[in-house]
């Protein structure tokens, strides 16, 4: 027999409020910052079909965003948002995208890493049992498909470019590390455990992160960059363990040190 | 609805809304028009333009006092929902579809 589906807000249990709340503010806040982030290159990426491309992605972003706040106004308790108004003091946001994306390769780096990571989360509730969540995250996740690849030619290509490319895009990647593999929470889900069983989300956590890390490290092995992620027995796990003393559960950020 | 729906084009293409395939459902209840729309992006620059010409044409439709539109993403747009006039419109126009 299956499950039957959440199809409203007043089906949610109460306790589930909280945390699918959270979940929303921060994904939508994230792709919103990153909508404009990447809209900062528009006409300054290396070459005019990368300014096209940026152009493409922050609008997307800012789409997605769009989406992800109409699914907060149905929600009791939510934050008011809005796509056209930034809400610099209460935005919870990654650190990444504190201030601009400052070279090129700080967007790639943020969008093979940090977009994608996001869009791993969104993935999990592409069966979600609550319908207003699902029936909105198919479309979100097939438009991150482009992003995806963009993301992974313009890895290749910067890394190919030489030594000093590769080092520079190995320190970027290691400053946006720590936010985007805590991002899928604490090992067993953290405050999103509870969004799992009630099937919400299909996963989350750990499960998520490894999956994330065999997309990622072959693509950094491919690359030949190296990254806090080592092969182990025919898999990727990380290097080092992640910060979790200073990971802030409700707004999904790592805290500055 | 349909054949008036049918006269509100996208703005940035030559073809109609229900030939583009936007048109998920559309309902008429004690003079409310209950329209399920879709759009092609999520960063459809167009999306208040297109709801603002429905209202505008379907408020011409004699018995019409109001119009609900619901935006739905599910399923996704894809152009496999393209009418094959508005393929042929397309393709006049140097869009590959």
């Amino acid at each position: 027999m299956s499950t039957p589906l959440l199809d409203r807000p007043s089906a949610l249990p109460r306790d589930a409020l909280p945390p699918l709340v959270d979940l929303v503010v921060a994904l939508a806040d994230n792709k919103h910052a990153l909508g404009l982030r990447y809209g900062e290159w528009c006409s300054s990426g290396p070459t005019i079909e990368a300014g096209v491309a940026a152009t493409a992605m922050a609008q997307d972003e800012l789409g997605h965003a769009r989406v992800l706040y109409g699914l907060l106004e149905e929600l009791p308790g939510a934050p008011h948002r809005s796509e056209h108004e930034w809400a610099a003091e209460d935005a919870r946001t990654v650190g990444l995208l504190e201030q601009p994306l400052s070279s090129w390769p700080h967007l790639i780096v943020a969008n093979v890493l940090l977009d994608q990571a996001l869009a791993f989360v969104l993935d999990t509730a592409l069966e979600s049992r609550y319908l207003p969540l699902r029936q909105r995250t198919r479309k979100l996740i097939e438009e991150e498909r482009f992003h995806a690849i963009h993301g992974q030619g313009w890895l290749l290509q910067l890394a190919a470019e030489g030594p000093d490319v590769r080092a520079g895009l190995e320190g970027i990647i290691r400053q946006a590390w720590a936010d985007t593999l805590c991002w899928f929470g604490p090992d067993a889900g953290g405050a999103l455990a509870p969004l799992v069983t009630l099937g919400v989300l299909r996963e989350a956590g750990d499960s998520v992160r490894q999956r994330f890390l065999q997309m990622f490290g072959p693509l950094l092995r491919g690359a030949g960059l190296a990254a806090p992620v080592r092969a182990e027995g025919g898999r990727w796990v990380l290097a080092e363990p992640l910060p979790w003393s200073r990971w802030d559960e409700a707004r999904r950020r790592v805290r500055h040190a | 609805m349909l054949s008036a729906l049918a006269e509100v084009n996208d703005p940035e293409w030559p073809v109609s809304i229900v030939d583009m395939g936007l048109v998920y459902g559309v309902a008429v209840e004690a003079g409310t028009v209950k329209l399920i729309l879709t759009f092609t992006a999520t960063a459809c620059p167009c999306m208040e333009m297109i709801q603002d010409d429905i209202r505008e044409r379907l408020l011409r439709v004699p018995g019409v006092r109001d119009v609900a539109i619901a935006v739905s993403w599910d399923p996704p747009w894809t152009k496999d929902r393209l009418s094959e006039r508005g393929r042929q419109a397309l393709r006049r126009c140097g869009v590959s579809v």
